[in-house]
């Protein structure tokens, strides 16, 4: 195998760089996505809440504060 | 939801600072291998995903003891973002892996100790997902998740040595006599450095993935409840 | 329900955990006692998992195509793969019967330790698992043409058919409450197990090539090691599977 000089491997090289990129970004865009999603559900779950008037019912309380806090951009920032 | 706190953003910053630091330091700084040229450089982010990978299960495996200790549903969401991520680094580890193998051993795919094992884990963390996926009740499902955790975290070490023990008696076949020889190098300082470089940043970058997939799992976890609460 | 009823003769205790251990096994025995005296009067689990093993063996019959020569290695994969998928189907069955019969929720009920239920369900799957095995051993024999009557391989099915039960059982009680409850317990199950399928399919194979004591040895260490370990930590966490 050792040939005069190293190997001529440049196209493995690249392609295992473009695998790990490409296979980030597809977790961060998908992150995203599922944020954005989630982000309008929630928005049209508490118009549902606030339509209803029902008082806050004992003993359950979302975790996070929820102030209608509008999303910046109607981008998630991830 | 909450606008993301201001240590995540400068986190993100960082994360993405520091990844485009080692990614340079592997192109142009450290030096290129002498057999195997240019390919071997896939070694530093290969091995430093796959130490992610592995702090992922570990991490799971604690929040799931914490959980089932506590019953605290945010160590359900650690367990449920570290899987997640850690599935997705050890998946670019073995592809990364691969690549390496190919010219170098002259295949894609080599049944050694490590690699099957890992392929294992990848199974193991495939099947806790569907579990999830399959549970309606939001505490069944945290407590069956963080148990099958423990099992399939218990199962990995007994997994590697059964496959270790198996290959000594019968030798790889595929893929040449002892990928070991064949594939090692020595490392001078300026690969030691990239190579711990990268540790490093995919550390960095695992706790800031982390962080946001957690964050992720809040906000479903506020849409479910609300969900079960106005039907 | 007859359990109930056998159970809850035993003195109520404060502590659960505080039960002599006389009481504790009477508990055990009664459970088991219930398992096997409804699978006597139906047979379905049974006849189920033994219809589908012959089954099975007869598929390896066309798709590896066997020689008497090959023959020989292969028939402990051969073996394990049957019985590691009839398992499966008896675990299902089993766990899925207690759970739609609302059994469970009468032996949650009963004034006993949660791990009764466990060890019970587990000696149980076990008999019903080695009742198989024995079945499909001398059929196998006779089919094929080999001798199975082997004491080593009886001893490796014994310690396979122990690990797969103790994890399958505890797996078994939570995919059973899952939707999909039929395709999750291998898909669970399967990569947990790797270990011991791999250590039974070579000591297996050893015995019955009659190989020397020393070769199998590293796999028999393996199989008792991952049964002692996997019934201890099932037994530590199968509290919080029943728990409601």
């Amino acid at each position: 195998m050792p040939a005069n000089g190293p190997a001529d491997t440049l196209n493995y090289f690249v392609a295992g760089y473009i695998v790990i990129f490409v296979i980030m970004a597809i977790y961060l865009v998908s992150l995203a996505l599922r944020r954005r999603s989630l982000t309008q559900d929630l928005e049209t779950l508490e118009v549902i809440d606030q339509e209803k008037g029902k008082p806050e019912p004992g003993g359950f309380k979302p975790r996070l504060e929820t102030k209608d806090v509008p999303v910046q951009n109607g981008e998630s920032r991830v | 939801m909450q606008a993301q706190p201001r240590v995540l953003t400068i986190l993100d910053y960082a994360s993405a600072l520091l990844l485009t630091l080692a990614t340079g330091m592997v192109f142009f700084y450290a030096p290129t291998e002498a057999v195997m040229g240019l390919v071997q450089k896939v070694f530093y982010f290969h091995t430093a995903t796959a130490w992610v990978g592995m702090l992922s299960f570990t991490v799971s495996l604690g929040a799931g003891i914490a959980y089932l200790r506590t019953g605290n549903r945010r160590w359900d969401l650690v367990v449920l973002a570290s899987v997640e991520i850690g599935m997705v680094f050890m998946l670019i580890a073995i592809i990364m892996g691969s690549i390496w193998a190919r010219p170098i051993w002259n295949t894609w795919w080599t049944w050694d100790p490590r690699l099957t094992t890992v392929t294992i884990m990848e199974l193991i963390y495939a099947a806790y997902l569907m579990l999830r996926q399959g549970i309606e009740d939001p505490d069944r499902r945290a407590r069956f998740g963080a148990v099958y955790v423990i099992l399939g975290f218990v199962s990995v070490p007994l997994t590697f040595f059964s496959i270790r023990i198996f290959r000594t008696i019968h030798p790889v076949v595929i893929g040449g006599s002892d990928p070991q020889a064949t594939g090692s190098f020595d490392m001078t300082a300026r690969m030691l450095q990239t190579f711990l470089t990268s540790l490093v940043v995919f550390s960095l970058i695992y706790v800031d993935m982390l962080w946001h997939r957690i964050r992720l799992g809040e906000l479903a976890d506020k849409v479910e409840q609300l969900k079960l609460r106005l039907s | 329900m007859n359990v109930r009823s056998q159970v809850e003769k035993i003195p109520a205790h404060p502590a659960a955990s505080s039960i002599p251990f006389r009481h504790y096994f009477q508990a055990i025995g009664a459970v088991v006692w219930k398992d096997l005296v409804a699978e006597m009067r139906s047979r379905e689990l049974l006849s189920g998992m033994l219809v589908f093993s012959l089954l099975v063996i007869l598929i390896f019959n066309f798709a590896l195509e066997l020689d008497a020569a090959t023959r020989v290695s292969v028939t402990a994969g051969v073996l394990w793969v049957t019985f590691t998928f009839a398992g499966t189907l008896g675990l299902n069955r089993s766990m899925a019967v207690e759970k739609d019969n609302g059994c469970l929720d009468g032996l949650l009920l009963a004034p006993v330790d949660r791990s009764v239920i466990y060890f019970a369900k587990v000696i149980a799957n076990l008999v019903f698992i080695l009742l198989v095995a024995a079945i499909v051993l001398p059929l196998y024999s006779i089919l094929y043409n080999v001798n199975l009557f082997n004491l080593g391989l009886i001893w490796v099915i014994f310690l396979g058919a122990v690990g797969y039960v103790s994890v399958g059982t505890l797996l078994a009680s939570m995919a059973v409450q899952a939707r999909t409850r039929d395709i999750l317990l291998p898909i669970l199950l399967f990569p947990i197990v790797i270990p011991l399928l791999v250590a039974a399919v070579k000591a297996s194979s050893g015995f019955l090539q009659g190989l020397e004591l020393a070769a199998i040895q590293p796999w028999l260490t393996l199989l008792v090691v991952y049964d002692v370990i996997f019934t201890a930590v099932a037994f530590m966490v199968f509290d919080y599977v029943v728990e409601e």
